[in-house]
């Protein structure tokens, strides 16, 4: 159903509000590396890949696209 | 071949001329008929003459025709009636109700005289 | 490098953007539209990436490390919800033909023309900052290609005549009038526009990740090269935690929500992402494809600051100009040069997209519907308006960009671009209560928005603008430091006594607490106007009505076709204006030239459509005052439910207290709801009617078949069956005969003439042709009437038709065996009043108000069948409602029936007649 679309992208929505914030963002800024690329660095470019491709794969599910949005 | 003079059949309708048509129509064909122009006179009629038979018109004034089948479903001793509705509203909402109260067949008014002979044949031969 | 090269190379590649964008236009008109695209909106969505982006993250980061970030993770973070929120706001922007963020606030909340001032003048003042950090970042980096060395003087001391950024600023406004201001498209769409700034965005996205390239894989050798540099050297090592880079939890959170609302609603935003979108299923791909956009143009943000703080420790280099002096010291010129180029797209993209929709707000939401207020102006009755449109956003333009030369003069180049950016951040943020609980909240005010609006926006001109004023001399430094008249208290970076904070942080949290609380109280205890009320349901509920049910018009309205001619003439010019009507006229199948007046439709229809040129709040002034308007008429509305006796009562009710708004939506629902119901009832009527037909077709069938099939009937039998056909099929002429009445009756109503008649003289014409009736079947009668005569507006036949039904009913249903029928015909106030009674079974108390109504009379099962089709009540009914009268039932069971009709005597009553 499309209200599952709805509420998948407001979950993922939330979920990237925590991850990029503090206190979860912290966390990783604590210093340290990655095979000599920062910590910090790789969490949030990768988080961002990632939370770009979920976004993605939700809002082009096709099938789902044809209902009534509301 | 049942033998047909001895099959009731009780016409339940408010109109009386429609009454008219299908008396003539039923013992043409050799039926042994009854009449009734209300709900209160059909079950009357049923209780004195036990008829294989109900052509039951739905629309009627007071006790309507869906009533009339469910109080007479409601009666072991006419469990060997057979009852067939007649109808000037042909909706299939209205045919659903129809079936669901305990009438087998459905003829929609305006008859076909030779369907509903053909009809009344068929449900005294097979039930 | 020499000046006149870079000139001529800006010229040329401003001059390559004309050529996109006059291919693209071609390409429209072709109807190949170029433009219609979910790659290429995205791409016009990173007009969101400036200079600020290009330039000023490498300067943040020099400074806090990942800090920067938080610009573009916010519009990443919020990216999953525009295909949600970004989405509705498109479909309502589409529908109401909105052409700018102020033109939507104004729009949703009653088009109010003082809200449309209000966001129109937060939006400028806004991103005046905002403009005046492009043309600082397009003058530095001109001065850094020229003289390779950076800040080698300041604007600020230089006389305006002689300065670069003067000139610059006058060419993109140039620049920016030829873009946008050829003409004056009914929806603000420009799809030349649209291709040029989408290919500045792979321009600067190139030139920035070359640049990227080039420092982390030929200066250095790779990202782990470079970050272990960084690693090893102490002062740079701290920019690899927030924390020690100075960046805490509280400023970060700040600072991604401050830009999850620019990235929707700052002004050049919201014209590429909502006014200048062609499908709004675009929305989906560019809703990952952005973020992607945003991903890649930052990911070589931190290694190049890093590689400037490296090679210039000295600080001889300004951290925001690394990305072109790290090339410039390798003496890779030409890299430079692309390089130089690149961030000039991405300021000339911003300062264009942002200065035509500020100017697109400032001519239809502030300097118009000033304009239209003036005596002079609604006197001025001809004369090309849309050339006077284009005239006011050319000079907005003007003024916008000396505006933010003036700001940068006076106070921008004192800080970083980054700082500067925010402060225009904050105040668009000032938007977010008012388009959120616009389109989710239908019980937002008009007040709620006006006033959470200006409590935003003074405290972020008190906390932003007010103090970079200070520190550029402005104003004196002990208004900063002990707060004003010594109030410590309202020390504008410490407001309220917030300490510890980040003044963009600070501001952020108190402009918006205090525009969102103000905004949700004053909601709560302020009421809307009928086409406030309207908005919103349009707003919140916008998917219901693109479904297509218009039912909800509220504005009842009326004008002259030929005042529609004029004013679409005035405002969009003559061809424009032909065109529009004769898309109405295809589209309706009508010929307006045949028309004198035109009605609600079309006047709703030019008024969408004026909006889209001058915006929502204009339109509705200029609409206004060429119309009749009425909110909610209703009378207008009982015309189309006329039927129901229900309605009559709830008219009665209406016109007490008419003025409650919210109970006049209610009503509008219930009415809605009415009409469904009357669908309902007409849909029973056929099946009634229908059965009414077969029941004689019925026997008359069945016998004629029965004769012809039957040889040798005899022939009393034939005569016997020939009688009921006969018989049944009077009875079905008679049925077709009334429901043609009835028909006639329903059609023919506006035509009525009533003329003055005495009522007595048509109660005893219609009396004495039923006494014969009476006499054959032995009922007792009498007819009364006092002091005739007894004058009303009526019409003859009709009434008589109507006495005639009563009495006839009486006489069907009165006692069968001792028959008794009264007529009583008197006056009573200023009514006359017509009494038939009976005495028969009487009609149970639960029925008499049925009976009046067509459909559920015939099968009435209670006073078994009544001969005849039963639709002669309904007739009276209507009848008697054209008199302006009323018809009704006083009855006991088994005490018999007395029908009363009562119209209004001459004299008294016209008033009461016209309203019907």
């Amino acid at each position: 159903m499309a209200n599952d679309k709805v509420f998948r992208l407001l979950g993922l929505f939330f979920l990237a509000l925590l991850l990029f914030n503090f206190p979860i963002l912290n966390l990783f800024s604590q210093g340290g590396s990655l095979g000599s690329i920062p910590v910090l660095f790789v969490y949030i470019f990768l988080g961002w890949g990632l939370l770009i491709l979920f976004t993605a794969r939700l809002v082009e599910s096709k099938p789902e696209q044809n209902n009534k949005t509301r | 071949m049942t033998d047909k003079t001895n099959t009731k059949v009780l016409l339940v309708d408010d109109e009386p001329n429609i009454l008219v048509a299908l008396e003539f129509l039923v013992k043409k064909e050799g039926y042994q008929v009854f009449k009734a122009e209300n709900g209160e006179q059909a079950l009357l009629a049923m209780a004195a003459h036990l008829p294989e038979i109900v052509v039951l018109d739905v629309m009627m004034p007071g006790m309507d025709g869906f009533e009339v089948a469910r109080k007479i479903r409601a009666e072991a001793q006419y469990d060997k009636s057979q009852i067939i509705f007649l109808t000037a509203k042909g909706t299939q909402e209205d045919r659903f109700k129809g079936y669901a109260t305990g009438g087998e067949v459905y003829i929609t008014k305006p008859f076909d005289n030779d369907d509903l002979i053909n009809t009344i044949n068929e449900v005294v031969e097979f039930g | 490098m020499d000046a006149g090269i870079i000139i001529f190379i800006s010229i040329a590649y401003v001059t390559f953007l004309f050529l996109i964008a006059y291919l693209a236009e071609k390409r429209e008109k072709a109807g190949r539209s170029l433009v219609n695209n979910p790659v290429i909106y995205s791409l016009s969505l990173a007009v969101y990436c400036t200079a600020w982006t290009y330039y000023g993250s490498v300067g943040r980061a020099a400074t806090s490390g990942l800090g920067f970030l938080p610009i573009y993770i916010g519009p990443a973070i919020i990216a999953p919800l525009w295909w949600i929120l970004l989405k509705k706001i498109i479909f309502i922007s589409k529908s109401q033909r909105i052409t700018s963020i102020a033109d939507f606030i104004s729009s949703r909340y009653g088009k109010s023309t003082w809200l449309g001032i209000i966001a129109t003048l937060i939006a400028v003042f806004g991103i005046i900052p905002y403009i005046s950090i492009q043309l600082k970042a397009i003058s530095t980096s001109f001065d850094l290609l020229v003289t390779k060395q950076s800040a080698v003087y300041r604007h600020a001391e230089i006389p305006f005549y002689l300065d670069s950024a003067l000139y610059i600023a006058i060419a993109l406004a140039i620049f920016t009038i030829l873009f946008g201001t050829r003409n004056l498209d009914p929806n603000e769409r420009h799809e030349g526009l649209v291709a040029a700034i989408a290919f500045e965005s792979i321009l600067k996205l190139i030139a920035f990740l070359t640049v990227g390239a080039f420092i982390t894989f030929w200066v250095y050798d790779g990202f782990g090269d470079l970050f272990q540099k960084a690693m090893d050297n102490p002062g740079l090592s701290r920019l690899f935690s927030l924390e020690a880079a100075g960046i805490n939890g509280w400023e970060w959170f700040w600072l991604s929500f401050l830009s999850m609302s620019a990235v929707m609603l700052l002004p050049r935003q919201f014209h590429v992402a909502v006014v200048e979108n062609t499908n709004p299923n675009h929305v989906a791909k560019a809703s990952w494809l952005f973020p992607l956009y945003l991903l890649l143009i930052n990911i070589f943000v931190l290694p190049i600051a890093i590689a400037g703080l490296d090679q210039f420790p000295s600080g001889a280099q300004e951290p925001d100009s690394f990305v072109l002096s790290l090339p410039l010291a390798y003496g890779k010129d030409i890299l430079a040069l692309f390089v130089g180029l690149g961030g000039f797209s991405a300021a000339t993209s911003m300062v264009i997209v942002a200065v035509i929709a500020l100017s697109i707000m400032i001519g239809n939401n502030l300097v118009l519907p000033l304009l239209l207020r003036t005596q002079a102006f609604q006197e001025e009755q001809y004369g090309n308006l849309s050339g006077r449109l284009l005239g006011i956003r050319r000079v907005s333009i003007v003024v916008v960009l000396l505006l933010a030369y003036g700001y940068f003069k006076a106070v921008g180049e004192q800080y970083s671009l980054v700082s500067v950016g925010l402060i225009s951040f904050t105040a668009i943020a000032q938007f977010v209560p008012s388009v959120l609980g616009g389109i989710y909240w239908k019980r937002a005010t008009k007040m709620g928005a006006l006033s959470g609006l200006l409590a935003g926006f003074g405290i972020w001109a008190y906390t932003l603008p007010l103090p970079t004023m200070v520190e550029a001399g402005l104003i004196p430094i002990h208004f900063m430091e002990h707060g004003p008249f010594g109030i410590e208290l309202l020390k504008p970076h410490e407001l309220f006594g917030l300490h510890g904070s980040n003044h963009i942080t600070q501001a952020a949290f108190w402009s918006l607490l205090f525009n969102c609380g103000i905004y949700f109280f004053v909601s709560l205890y302020t009421s809307q106007s009928p086409l406030e009320i309207s908005q919103a349901d349009i707003f919140v509920d916008i998917y219901k009505y693109r479904k297509g049910s218009s039912d909800y018009d509220i504005m009842r309205r009326q004008a002259k076709v030929q005042d529609i001619r004029i004013l679409l003439n005035r405002f969009l010019g003559e061809p424009r204006g032909n065109l529009l009507l004769n898309a109405y006229e295809n589209t309706q199948r009508i010929d307006l030239s045949q028309q004198q007046v035109a009605g609600a439709d079309l006047v709703n229809y030019v008024e969408t459509h004026l909006a889209g040129a001058i915006g929502a709040a204009s339109a509705k002034i200029i609409i206004g005052s060429i119309t009749k308007e009425e909110p909610i008429s209703l009378e207008e509305m009982f015309k189309v439910l006329e039927q129901t006796k229900e309605i009559m009562q709830y008219s009665k009710a209406l016109e007490k207290k008419s003025t409650e708004l919210e109970r006049t939506t209610r009503q509008l629902k219930d009415a809605n709801e009415q009409l469904k119901e009357l669908d309902r009832l007409k849909a029973d009527f056929i099946t009634t009617v229908t059965h009414e037909l077969r029941t004689p077709i019925t026997s008359i069938k069945a016998l004629s078949r029965i004769m012809k099939e039957t040889p040798g009937l005899p022939e009393e039998q034939i005569q016997e069956f020939l009688t009921i056909v006969v018989s049944e099929s009077e009875r079905l002429t008679r049925l077709i005969n009334q429901v043609l009445d009835l028909e006639k009756i329903q059609s023919n109503q506006k035509n009525w003439t009533l003329a003055p008649i005495d009522f007595a003289e048509v109660t005893e014409m219609a009396y004495s042709g039923l006494k014969q009736l009476m006499r054959d079947r032995k009922i007792r009668h009498e007819l009364k009437i006092e002091n005739r005569p007894i004058e009303v507006m009526g019409h003859n036949d009709r009434l008589t038709q109507v006495v005639v039904n009563l009495i006839s009913n009486a006489i069907k249903f009165c006692n069968p065996n001792e028959g008794a029928i009264k007529v009583n015909l008197r006056q009573a106030g200023d009514m006359a009043i017509l009494e038939v009674r009976d005495n028969g079974k009487g009609i149970p108390k639960k029925d008499q108000k049925l009976i009046f109504e067509k459909f559920t009379q015939l099968n009435d099962e209670t006073r078994g069948k009544p001969k005849g089709s039963g639709l002669g009540l309904f007739i009276s009914h209507s009848i008697i409602l054209q008199h302006s009268g009323v018809i009704y039932v006083r009855s006991q069971p088994d005490e018999g029936t007395a029908f009363l009709v009562e119209i209004p005597l001459l004299g008294t009553g016209e008033n009461r007649g016209d309203e019907e």
